[in-house]
């Protein structure tokens, strides 16, 4: 027997209720309970049913937080799972890349005879571009974002997990260019390490705004109408 | 039913196998057509198969397709290039590992 427009509506509230909001999710989760419903509902009353299903998913919907997102964000366990086995494996390779450029950067910028007297400005001048490309282009794949007005995981994890990065900007600020050039007259082995840390938010920025994208767009002639 | 444990880490090899055999399946499909094959005996459930799901799709082994049938969304998922790789891999490992549990827990009969 099938639901109608009503008996959807009901088990929506219940999603919402529960805090599934986000689309890649929602409705995979609203057509499963749908679905499932229809089938006891050859044998037994639309309530009936919707209050067994209930008793199915709600373990799934139990708030919870991970230490790998940030314990303060928290949110339907079926979704913070989700979100986590995106993100780990992103966080394990930027680990890797960061690894590997500690080691090369401090290898090759010990073993290199070179001094940066003179180009003091220079450098400082290129960091600053930098910076101003890198806060623009967050703000504006952010904006790009809101502008799509629906919610997926990639932009939970871009909102939550990329924008505070702008903070910290401020820790590591352009204006801070004498600290990018050490007394030897070299390149700071450890700001590099955070310029390249930022980097790497960049590239996740990117992939988290390209996959939100994509993800809205398998939607959106659905969401229109 | 006692031997759920036994099948949990399977669970993305028998996913990826299912999708083999047909070009795409959403998630209450895919429950049921477990139930199905092992008549009854696999049960898997919404908190089980959705992580499995996503984590396939995170790693770029499965696709989604969306359509709406009844009123609603249906996402489908549906095998990558690297998911259909993936999955004769996954399988061929699987098949190593029955030929030898074969042959320590009932060595007189061969899977072959």
């Amino acid at each position: 027997m099938k639901l109608n427009k009503e008996q959807l509506q009901e088990i929506e509230g219940y999603l919402t209720k529960k805090g599934v909001k986000y689309i890649d999710i929602r409705f995979e989760i609203l057509d499963h309970i749908s679905t499932d419903i229809e089938n006891l509902m050859e044998i037994i009353s639309f309530e009936e049913a919707f209050e067994k299903v209930k008793l199915k998913w709600n373990k799934n919907f139990v708030n919870r937080s991970s230490f790998w997102l940030g314990i303060t964000n928290s949110g339907p366990r079926i979704f913070i799972d989700k979100c986590i086995r995106i993100y780990k494996p992103l966080w394990f390779k930027s680990l890797f890349l960061i690894v590997v450029f500690v080691t090369v950067f401090y290898s090759v910028n010990n073993i290199l005879d070179y001094s940066l007297v003179g180009y003091e400005n220079y450098v400082s001048l290129i960091i600053s571009i930098g910076f101003a490309f890198y806060i623009g282009l967050i703000i504006f794949w952010y904006i790009r974002m809101k502008m799509k007005k629906a919610n997926t995981t990639y932009s939970y994890l871009y909102y939550k997990q990329i924008m505070p990065n702008l903070f910290s900007v401020l820790i590591l600020n352009p204006y801070m260019h004498n600290s990018y050039i050490t007394r030897e007259h070299k390149f700071s082995f450890i700001m590099f390490t955070g310029l390249f840390i930022f980097f790497l938010t960049a590239l996740g920025a990117n992939y988290f705004y390209k996959k939100h994208s994509e993800t809205v767009s398998n939607y959106k002639n659905y969401l229109l109408k | 039913m006692g031997n759920q444990k036994l099948y949990k880490g399977s669970l993305q090899t028998i996913i990826l196998k299912l999708l083999e055999e047909k070009d795409k399946m959403y998630g209450y499909e895919i429950t049921q057509k477990v139930k199905e094959l092992t008549k009854g005996e696999l049960n898997i459930t919404e908190g089980a198969l959705y992580p499995a799901l996503h984590k396939l799709e995170a790693e770029g082994l499965l696709d989604v397709e969306v359509a709406k049938v009844d009123n609603r969304l249906r996402k489908y998922y549906k095998l990558t290039e690297n998911g259909t790789k993936e999955t004769a891999s996954k399988l061929a490992e699987m098949e190593e590992f029955l030929r030898t549990m074969q042959s320590i827990v009932n060595p007189k009969f061969s899977l072959e």
